[in-house]
């Protein structure tokens, strides 16, 4: 029983009996004193579990109450219930359809960022699910993944997760939840609701908003708010600017011949990045097969990943980018006398490419850019006729709900009686001038549902634990509109509910299921004619064929007077979601916390990013602490220098600086919420930065980012002559190579990479940690240079003067047919297979090290302490096909040598060879860019075989004479590209 | 045999040409008596310390694995490679000047090859625990070994660290019967020499029937000349096999022909170094100053000098082939060497032996043996150096600037070092109170060559 808190009702009880026990009371503890009847029963009426214990046991019933545990034992196994799930656990006697032990199950799902869908398989082996795959067949992802998807299902496992129903911060469930608010939403619905709010976080699912929509419908005084920490509210607001209402934009690349970025973010982390970088390689990919670069001309203040993969670069200052919108705009509209403005030499190269394919280019800007400068750009787009052809409206995919301003109001005025706020945190996540936690006081009953408890959970009346969408049933829009269908994978691991759930079980007598409230919604969408099948084929599939928006046929409407620009001093604040966590929404996610954010290559928390020269005006060096001041708001980060980022910038990411989360998401970093402000969200003008005393450590997976002259990354420049080479295989030998070359059994695992197609976003990396079992060390471990991370992703910096041109190079084994490592290892550790593997074997492994000290690529990586120690929940995810490795023991890369040994063996009992693309690594099948090609290099058919013959393809440090079956496809860079 | 001898320099390395007898009363008394009590007492209780602090080092690694060291991806050896290469080293460098002087006939031998002999086996024995302890699981240290086994396992013998684990055995095993077959004559005048019966038993036992006989004698020179030869051969493999771990690989900076070479000549500078600290050492601790004549600590520093003129060459070879090898990781690994993160052990070795050795161009300086020692102690400190500036500097960014990682030494892994000096310590003192400081025989030998010439 925890202590009586001295506020709670309970405490006012024992102070009414100790008034009423007498003049002078004498007892040893308030249990003694509080031991009446009239106590007894409210004990019994408030903490039923309790009952028993108050009694007492005598010897007597504690013989009787073993003898009958014992006697009694036995029975669980008796119980014929099905639905209390125990009759489940008898072994198979009949086995069920399609389910063998140990076999992997594939289930079409999806999985959610800012409630937006990506199409996802789940892999489950046993019942577990333990690695996410890109839906091949989903018209919006089409099989790519990005590093959220793939980490969520670490999500699920989470054990700490919020686990029961809280109360007042006690344990409860379910059942008294419900109790208690029967009666409440019973008066508010008689009171049409009135006082009832509802906040979500940003909703697509067309279930959950039909629900929503019937409820204000049952209680016209309800009001539905929607707040999103990282939304399309900008998106919208610039859509609205220029077209008069809502639309999200989707680009067809494939009908784009030049793509001009003003601070664009489609290739950056975020619900979009799956989709729009696999269709803007596909693209880019065809045009050079046809002989031209689809190039890219970016200009924006701070490097980002879409910035990165461009062929023509502006750094521009933030302030300035309007303006260079407005410049673009009257170019293109054949105006005169736009003159001269930021980044002339660009603008003017931009122009020329944008006039050459009118109609056929793209003109993009970020999610988090300024609205004004969102509708300039679809001003622009409109001038050059792409409305429609290349750039493409629909109808927003994000539900827009009442805003939040509108509930702050009605917070303030106490006109809030109860409030429901669904998968959203807004204690932690709301501009700190909204004061949210301080206008929640006002409100009587407030209602928390989350996966974590959370900063906001711990101020609410009730906290309810959500399920993850890997254990719920669901449905939610990708960025096309594509209505996907979430599938459960698992039962609830910690009691939670679902949304609908909840909301059902608050208005209905008899509470649905899930299950049943989607299939209701759905069967009343899709008709009642052939549902049944209509439904298991959208189950198959993962998603509602044909559900994607239509192309809207917008016309631009009048232009308005241009908003002020803003001060031209001081320095621009750049709010950001973090790359690996977003929002916070993943601080607790280990793998992502782990995992090296692209542009700064650091890991574990935030930072302030500088450019050097703004750096060293205030003699800042990296990890040096620092104060950015904005109007009255100011956080103190460490700073980490980001070369090519404008002077003016500094870019803070959010989602850091949690007090209360979990064992991994807590204390770490600092929180760029307190920056934000209702009016600007995103971008915080006029800053001004302050040296603070002390350094902090930041982590960093790579500090040199130049290549020193070297070549590591190649360079294709269009319609040049082909840099790669083969002279890494055809270095002179005493030795007979026949051995290596033709293996046994005719097949040779190899890997070709496309640089060019590298966007940098690591899907890839936690991809393999998630199929791999490979485990997180920890910033501690992480700073002594012992990372676990089989795949990285290389980062570079072209030695060009502004270094604004940055390469990507995932780094896996190289799998060498000449391998060094397998010459440094005493016992036979490490070896060549049949088919050019190079293996690890784990238990033979005595950890000398000799191999990583061997290898040129230090791809090896080295268990110094017991890593692979987890929770039991954490290790439940783990994939049994891969072995978890021990103290003391070398593992690297093995190509996902258990994939390669299922295929072989399935192959081998229906006695035909393996067919090209039968092996996919989980980095190969996780790109959304398809950068990876993985194949038998033997099979002259094999997509790798091909791959390797492009003259594009070199080999890394191949004068090593390694012989690596790991290759690269130089990165393609516009003909007249100069170093 | 004896009646002819390499006349070098000056015949006289005994001042006062003590009668043939003195010697062994000399030298057991030593072993009897133990003078510099306290002083001894105090070195041993420090030695003591280090060594106990070793086995919770040791309990530690053991409890948690390598991570307690600072050890890294890239740099995945570290202190635990450094001071088993430099410890070997040692061992190697000393075995050679003691094996090589008696292949030549060098008699004044008699006055440093016990010393010489008792570093090589001591320092071999600190080498020998890093094989095991530095592996990721220790308890699988004899995978490393060809054994019959019925899953039909064999060590992989290409790898050069197989070969590094037969060297080390080898050599322990050439270098203690060295080191105990030159010791049993003199053993065997302790036991004559003995006041009481326990002594006379043990000293006795050790001595194995030593009587003294011409056969013995014959028999004794041979073995001698034999383990002497093996002992001689055994340190260049051991050494060469330790570079030909680096040497073999494609690593800038380690990939080279010259390493095992360079090896050899660090490691007899080294070797000569640490002899040089432990004659000090117990010309300060016992009265032994007319067997450990300033004569034989000219010779031992002319010694060092020539060892550290060839190891500059060595270091002048390296630079020069790199700087004309074009191989532009090679060159940038010599780079790092010079001004890198880890440049203070570079210039360390200039600083502490390349440089310093030149002292030893004045006769007054090769004559005392406070400088002599303290130059010696630098020189192995300078070595130890080398070692560390060989692996870390490569190892810590080779090829790909994306890979660089800096290494941090941690207290456990110096902890572990400082206890294996303590167990070095330990060893030795206890084989300098209780066993012949200095050979008995050999000593006598010098005397006889020196009266007949």
């Amino acid at each position: 029983m925890p202590p009586i808190d001295p506020a709670s009702e309970e405490a006012d009880a024992v102070r009414r009996l100790l008034e009423q026990a007498g003049e002078r009371p004498s007892w040893r503890a308030l249990e003694r004193i509080a031991d009446t009847p009239a106590f007894d029963a409210f004990v019994r009426r408030r903490h039923l579990s309790v009952t028993p214990m108050l009694a007492g046991t005598g010897r007597r019933r504690f013989l009787q109450v073993m003898a009958a545990s014992f006697a009694l034992g036995g029975l669980t196994g008796c119980d014929r219930d099905a639905s209390s799930g125990y009759a489940e656990i008898v072994p198979y006697v009949n086995q069920p359809t399609g389910l063998t032990p140990t076999e992997p199950q594939s289930y079409a799902s999806a999985t959610l960022l800012d409630g937006i869908a990506n199409g996802a398989l789940v892999t489950t082996i046993d019942g577990r699910p333990i690695k996410i795959e890109g839906n091949p067949d989903h018209p919006w992802s089409r099989g790519g993944t990005d590093a959220f998807m793939q980490a969520s299902v670490l999500g699920l496992y989470d054990p700490d997760r919020s686990q029961a129903v809280m109360h007042l911060t006690n344990p409860s469930d379910w059942d008294a939840f419900r109790g208690s608010m029967i009666g409440r939403f019973g008066a508010l619905q008689a009171n049409q609701g009135r006082g009832l709010r509802i906040m979500t976080g940003p909703v697509t699912s067309p279930s959950l908003v039909a629900m929503l929509r019937d409820m204000q419908k049952a209680m016209p005084e309800m009001h539905w708010h929607s707040h999103a920490p990282v939304g399309r509210d900008t998106i919208y607001e610039g859509a609205r600017q220029a077209f008069g209402k809502p639309l999200d934009t989707i680009w067809d690349f494939s009908k784009a011949e030049t793509i001009v970025s003003l601070d664009g973010d489609f290739l950056d982390p975020g619900p979009q990045q799956v989709g729009a970088a696999g269709r803007w390689i596909e693209a880019r990919r065809n045009a050079a097969r046809a002989g031209h670069l689809l190039g890219m001309h970016a200009a924006a203040p701070f490097p980002n990943l879409t910035y990165a993969k461009a062929d023509h670069h502006a750094v521009v200052a933030q302030r300035d980018l309007v303006p260079l919108a407005r410049a673009l705009l009257a170019d293109v509209s054949g105006e005169t006398g736009a003159g001269d403005g930021p980044a002339m030499e660009w603008r003017t190269r931009a122009v020329q490419d944008l006039m050459k394919s009118r109609g056929r280019s793209i003109v993009v800007t970020g999610a988090h850019a300024d609205p004004a400068l969102h509708a300039l750009v679809h001003r622009i787009n409109a001038a050059l006729g792409n409305l429609g052809s290349s750039v493409i409206y629909t109808d927003p995919v994000v539900v827009q709900a009442e805003p939040v301003e509108s509930l702050l109001d009605a917070m303030e005025r106490g006109e809030v009686s109860c409030l429901l706020i669904l998968e959203s945190n807004p204690v932690y996540s709301m501009p700190a001038d909204a004061r949210f936690g301080d206008r929640l006081k006002h409100v009587p009953l407030k209602i928390h549902a989350g996966l974590y408890q959370d900063e906001t959970a711990l101020r609410c009346d009730w906290h309810l634990p959500l399920t993850h969408p890997l254990e719920s049933w669901g449905d939610a829009r990708s960025p096309d509109g594509t209505a996907t269908l979430i599938q459960p994978t698992i039962a609830p691991l910690y009691g939670g509910r679902s949304i609908p759930e909840i909301l059902s079980m608050l208005q209905d007598t008899d509470p649905r299921g899930g299950h049943e409230i989607l299939r209701s919604y759905w069967r009343r969408e899709l008709g009642d004619d052939g549902f049944e099948a209509a439904w298991r084929d959208a189950l198959l599939a993962g998603f509602v064929r044909d559900t994607a928006f239509q192309p809207q046929h917008v016309a631009v409407t009048a232009s308005g007077a241009p908003n002020p620009a803003p001060a031209a001093d001081g320095i621009d604040v750049l709010i950001r979601p973090d790359p690996t966590i977003w929002d916070g929404a993943f601080a607790n996610n280990a793998w992502l916390q782990e995992l090296p954010k692209p542009w700064t290559n650091t890991v574990w928390q935030n930072v302030l990013t500088l450019s050097p020269a703004r750096a060293a005006k205030h003699g800042l060096k990296n990890r040096g602490l620092a104060t950015v001041k904005a109007g009255g708001d100011a956080v103190t980060g460490p700073v980490w220098i980001v070369e090519g980022q404008h002077d003016d910038v500094v870019m803070v990411q959010l989602g850091y600086g949690r007090g209360t989360l979990g064992s991994v998401g807590s204390g770490i970093g600092f929180d760029a919420y307190a920056l934000r402000s209702r009016l600007a969200p995103w971008t915080r003008h006029g800053a001004t930065l302050h040296v603070a005393s002390g350094e902090r450590r930041v982590v960093t997976s790579q500090e040199l980012e130049q290549q020193g002259g070297h070549d590591f990354v190649r360079l294709q420049p269009i319609g040049a002559k082909p840099v790669g080479d083969d002279t890494a295989f055809t270095q002179p030998t005493l030795y007979n190579r026949t051995a290596a070359e033709s293996a046994s059994d005719g097949r040779a695992w190899g890997m070709v990479i496309d640089l060019d197609a590298c966007i940098g976003c690591n899907a890839c990396v936690v991809a393999c940690q998630s199929e791999n079992n490979v485990p997180v060390v920890g910033e501690e471990q992480f700073a002594e240079g012992r990372s676990m991370h089989w795949l990285r992703v290389d980062h570079y910096r072209d030695d060009t003067s502004d270094h604004s041109h940055q390469r990507f190079m995932p780094v896996p084994c190289m799998h060498c047919e000449t391998a060094p490592c397998e010459l440094g290892c005493p016992v036979e550790a490490t070896v060549h297979d049949h088919e050019g593997l190079n293996l690890m074997i784990y238990n033979r492994c005595v950890g000398t090290r000799a191999c990583s000290s061997y290898c040129p690529y230090k791809v090896r990586h080295f268990n110094f302490l017991h890593y692979s120690e987890a929770p039991p929940a954490i290790q439940a995810r783990r994939n049994p096909e891969v072995t978890v490795r021990a103290r003391g023991v070398m593992e690297k890369c093995t190509y996902c040598v258990q994939r390669i040994v299922k295929a072989r063996i399935t192959a081998d009992i229906d006695d035909r060879p393996i067919r090209d693309g039968e092996v996919v690594t989980a980095c190969a099948s996780a790109c959304p860019t398809r950068a990876i090609t993985f194949g038998d290099l033997a099979d002259e058919q094999s997509a790798v075989a091909s791959a390797r013959k492009d003259p594009r393809n070199y080999a890394l440090l191949g004068e090593l004479n390694t012989r690596p079956r790991t290759t690269y496809l130089a990165a393609l860079v516009p003909s007249d590209w100069k170093a | 045999m004896a009646t002819r001898a390499v006349s070098y320099g000056k015949a006289a390395y005994l001042r006062s040409t003590p009668a043939d007898k003195a010697i062994g009363p000399q030298v057991a008394r030593i072993a009897f008596q133990h003078p510099s009590q306290t002083r001894w007492l105090i070195a041993f209780a420090g030695s003591a310390g280090l060594m106990l602090w070793l086995a919770v080092a040791l309990g530690w690694l053991f409890y948690w694995g390598i991570g307690v060291w600072g050890n890294n991806i890239p740099v995945a050896w570290a202190l635990d490679i450094v001071s088993y290469d430099w410890w070997m080293g040692n061992a190697c460098g000393a075995i050679l000047f003691s094996a090589v002087l008696l292949l030549f006939r060098q008699y004044w031998r008699g006055a440093l090859n016990r010393i010489a002999d008792t570093i090589a086996v001591l320092s071999a024995a600190a080498a020998g625990i890093y094989p095991i302890v530095h592996l990721g699981r220790p308890w699988f240290f004899y995978w490393n070994l060809p054994y019959p086994n019925n899953l039909g396992l064999w060590p992989q013998f290409r790898s050069p660290l197989v070969w590094d684990a037969f060297d080390i055995i080898s050599f322990l095993i050439v270098a203690v019967l060295l080191w105990y077959v030159g010791m049993i004559p003199d053993l065997a005048t302790l036991r004559d020499r003995a006041p009481w019966s326990r002594r006379k038993l043990v000293y006795g036992a050790a001595a194995v029937g030593w009587r003294g006989s011409a056969v013995h004698w014959a028999r004794w020179i041979q073995t001698c000349r034999i383990l002497a030869l093996l002992a001689a051969l055994q340190a260049l493999c051991t050494q060469t096999g330790a570079a030909v771990m680096y040497a073999g690989t494609v690593e800038p900076g380690w990939h080279d022909t010259l390493l095992p070479a360079f090896f050899i000549a660090n490691a007899i500078f080294s070797g000569i170094g640490v002899i040089a600290v432990i004659a000090a050492l117990v010309r300060y601790l016992y009265p032994v100053s007319d067997l450990i004549t300033r004569d034989h600590l000219d010779l031992l520093a002319r010694l060092l000098l020539a060892a550290g003129l060839m190891s500059t060459y060595f270091y002048c070879a390296d630079f020069f082939f790199t700087a004309l090898g074009g191989d532009n990781f090679d060159r940038s690994v010599m780079m790092r060497r010079f001004t890198g993160e880890y440049a203070i052990s570079f210039w360390l070795i200039v600083g502490a032996s390349l440089l310093p050795i030149h002292l030893l161009w004045f006769r007054s300086v090769r004559r005392s043996s406070l400088l002599l020692g303290a130059l010696g102690a630098l020189v192995a400190v300078a070595m130890w150096s080398d070692h560390f500036m060989v692996l870390v500097v490569t190892q810590h960014r080779d090829f790909l600037p994306s890979s660089q990682s800096f290494y941090m030494t941690s207290f456990w892994a110096a902890s572990t070092f400082a206890g294996t000096v303590g167990l070095f310590g330990v060893l030795l003192l206890l084989a300098l109170r209780y066993l012949p400081v200095a050979s008995i025989v050999d000593t006598r030998l010098s005397i006889r060559v020196q009266t007949e010439t």
